[in-house]
């Protein structure tokens, strides 16, 4: 008989968990794996072991400001290596032999829960941008020299200089930590590294050159004249850095964090000889 | 004639196996998903960008193949353990995971019609050697699930997650061993849009 009431009882738990199989749990205060058929489990690897003593209490309470310090010491490296990076942008003639950021992974699963909230808005916020995939932004030059039959743009020439890709982002939400963050980028501003030693500084993302344009008009916001060629044998290395701004939300809160991001192209400069008999 | 009916034996011994199995779709032979040495370098490419380039592919592949054998399974009415498959590309959570939910389809009798629909994969975190970032949209939204009667018991809640995964080297091969998912009403605006 009591063999019978555990065999019905084993029954009753094996129709909970069925039953329970499908059940979705809380998004915003779960990291959780999604399977195909809906059922999404928390990542969190084993449950925690019963605390037994006063020991095990305070090392338990030791966890939680252990990895808050951890991940606050992975966003600083985090946050470093972006500061870097920007400058070595800025001190690069082209962008190469600069590092992008290594964007952790930012464990906040492990410390994050219903009963503790330790990740600020800000610091999840960081941590979305770094998990976000800005496009790629190629240096934009137009006309392009492959209009012409010598595949080069002309000394002198005014050359239209535009961010060549999706210029937003957004708005994409991610959730970090139990907290939800809205992020919308937008590129603020483009340097671009022309390969002969000059700079130029654009606002915004630049005005893209389409065949409508008057021949040898300038560019109203973004443009550049070579005053030397690159010829003959040579090609100029025109780095385009573009300086995404990601506007953040989440919690109530906003703020911006710039991140930039650089592509270069080669091209061919060379002077046009005008022939006078 | 005698070799005729030896292969004819054999033929019906295969199709009673089948019936007697859950499905008869024959687990695939093993992937690899190494990363190539990089040989070569072109001048726009450094040898780091080559590695880098040839690490997110072989992640990517692994990745691939691991839905691929998932699907498979699922079609199949679960599994009780992991495949060779799916030990060869996840390890950690992701396969934990992977496979209880395989394991409560077994349990229940469930089996699976259509397949999950990657739409995109992209990188999503910076290199590392031994560690890289994919995020993934995946549409689940297709795939029925059908108790032992043949009643449809698909869940009614939406199926497409964008997941961003973490993809490990271990022992020279790249294994899916984390997956965070957001559920999503579509794709659009999200990295991994097609």
């Amino acid at each position: 008989m009591r063999s019978l009431k555990r065999h019905v009882g084993s029954i009753g738990i094996v129709a909970i968990v069925i039953s329970t199989a499908w059940t979705f749990p809380a998004w915003s205060d779960e990291t959780v794996t999604c399977t195909d058929a809906g059922l999404c489990i928390n990542i969190a690897k084993k449950p925690e072991r019963s605390i037994r003593s006063s020991g095990d209490q305070r090392a338990a309470n030791q966890r939680v400001p252990t990895a808050r310090k951890k991940f606050a010491a992975a966003l600083a490296v985090y946050d470093r290596q972006l500061a870097r990076y920007g400058r070595c942008l800025q001190a690069s003639p082209n962008g190469t032999g600069c590092n992008q950021p290594n964007s952790p992974w930012l464990r906040t699963n492990t410390f994050s829960g219903a009963r503790n909230q330790p990740i600020s808005a800000g610091q999840a916020a960081a941590v979305a941008v770094a998990r976000l995939q800005l496009p790629t932004i190629a240096p934009g030059i137009g006309p392009s020299p492959k209009l012409n039959p010598w595949n080069m743009a002309a000394v002198g020439y005014p050359l239209w200089l535009w961010a060549d890709g999706p210029t937003h982002v957004g708005p994409i939400t991610d959730s970090v930590g139990g907290l939800s963050v809205s992020l919308d980028a937008d590129i603020s501003s483009l340097t671009f590294r022309m390969g002969d030693g000059h700079s130029i500084n654009c606002a915004g993302s630049g005005h893209e050159w389409t065949p409508a344009v008057e021949p040898g008009a300038k560019s109203p916001s973004c443009g550049y004249s070579y005053s030397k060629p690159s010829l003959p044998g040579g090609k100029y290395t025109v780095a385009a850095i573009a300086n995404w701004a990601v506007t953040w939300t989440s919690n109530s809160q906003s703020g911006v964090i710039n991140v930039p991001a650089v592509a270069t192209t080669e091209l061919q400069v060379g002077e046009l000889q005008v022939l006078v008999r | 004639m005698a070799l005729r009916r030896r292969g004819f034996v054999s033929v019906g011994a295969a199709v009673a196996c089948c019936a007697l199995a859950a499905a008869c779709t024959p687990e695939p032979a093993p992937i690899s998903t190494t990363s190539p040495t990089p040989t070569a370098t072109t001048p726009t490419e450094s040898h780091i960008e080559r590695q880098m380039r040839l690490d997110y592919e072989a992640a990517e592949k692994a990745y691939r193949a691991n839905r691929a054998e998932q699907a498979r399974l699922y079609l199949a009415g679960g599994a009780t353990k992991a495949t060779s498959t799916m030990r060869a590309t996840a390890t950690g959570s992701y396969l934990r995971i992977t496979l209880e939910a395989l394991q409560r389809i077994k349990k229940v009798g469930w089996h699976a019609s259509g397949t999950t629909e990657i739409v995109g994969v992209v990188a999503n975190t910076g290199w590392r050697e031994k560690e890289v970032g994919l995020t993934s949209c995946e549409d689940s939204s297709v795939v029925r699930f059908f108790d032992r009667t043949g009643r449809d018991v698909t869940p009614s809640s939406n199926r497409r997650y964008v997941q961003v995964l973490k993809v490990v080297k271990r022992s020279g091969h790249w294994k899916v061993s984390e997956a965070i998912s957001t559920r999503v009403t579509d794709f659009e605006g999200q990295p991994c849009e097609a």
